[in-house]
């Protein structure tokens, strides 16, 4: 919480941003207005706390993405997950389901690491660690496409 | 010749330790009205203290959807109807209501002038309207 640092101005009782206030800080406007065109700003919102792989601006440029509310699911898991417990190979739950798994389970992201450079699928998370009130938001540098769930959510199906 | 001191606002900005406050003060639309106020006493932070927040929450503060927040934050940095110069402060905890609602704690702890966590490193500094007490934090 923003709350731990020392020595920073005297700020009123609670001072929190949100996911979105956050978001908004760090610049990714981009993520921000497809999550309001989306009518998913409650996730930002809300009181559920959820750690975000959300992409710079320049990761959408010039991309209209198809199955926008499902790409953009795709890039939350619930609960805050800091970068020290991103290791190699660790899967998260995302937000997505989608009928290609037993009981519509989640489709899962994909974390590798190799010493302090730490990705998830097949993007790189350039600034880790953003706390928000209600979760944290983790930077990448290109957006997580729905083509590569299905080929992770396989590979597991068949384990 | 003595010439009275201008007002807590224009006093705070000619000190360069305490632009980021001063700055903060323009953004927000607080400076005016601060300035035309009567009868204040502000807890400016250093710079230093600005410069420990976190880039991305300065960065929201000072974007348009961030300035009902960041006047919150100075606000709390104003007491009204209150000129508290440092030789009043005593050891007796003195709770004051700030512009935005929430209370702050002044108390004399050994030497130090104590407001809430933070610490005065600069006291009294005079005004046409009041006083100014620089904080650390």
């Amino acid at each position: 919480m923003i709350t731990n640092f020392n020595s920073q101005v005297l700020l009123p009782r609670p001072f929190n941003l949100n996911l979105r206030q956050v978001l908004i800080g760090l610049n990714l406007t981009t993520f921000v207005s497809l999550i309001d065109q989306a009518n998913m700003t409650s996730l930002l919102t809300g009181p559920a706390n959820y750690t975000i792989f959300a992409p710079t601006n320049a990761a959408f440029s010039g991309i209209s993405l198809p199955a926008l509310a499902q790409t953009l699911q795709y890039h939350f898991t619930p609960g805050q997950v800091l970068s020290t417990l991103l290791s190699n190979g660790v899967l998260l739950r995302s937000l997505l389901s989608l009928p290609t798994l037993p009981a519509g389970g989640p489709q899962v992201l994909k974390i590798f690491r190799v010493q302090d450079f730490v990705g998830v699928n097949d993007a790189n998370i350039t600034l880790a660690d953003n706390f928000a009130s209600n979760g944290i938001v983790q930077i990448i540098d290109r957006y997580l496409s729905l083509s590569l769930s299905l080929s992770l959510s396989l590979s597991l199906f068949d384990i | 010749m003595l010439i009275p001191p201008a007002n807590i606002v224009t006093v705070l900005n000619a000190t360069s330790s305490l632009s980021g406050f001063g700055t903060s003060l323009l953004v927000a639309g607080l400076a005016d009205s601060l300035g035309s106020t009567s009868n204040v006493t502000v807890f400016p932070p250093l710079n230093t203290a600005f410069a420990a927040l976190p880039i991305y929450v300065l960065n929201y503060l000072f974007q348009p959807q961030g300035r009902s927040d960041l006047q919150q934050v100075l606000l709390f940095h104003v007491v009204p109807n209150a000129v508290i110069y440092s030789s009043t402060v005593t050891t007796t905890p003195a709770t004051h209501a700030t512009l935005n609602g929430q209370t702050v704690t002044v108390v004399l702890n050994g030497t130090t002038i104590q407001v809430d966590q933070a610490s005065v490193v600069t006291t009294d500094v005079i005004a046409s309207n009041g006083v100014g007490q620089v904080i650390n934090r």
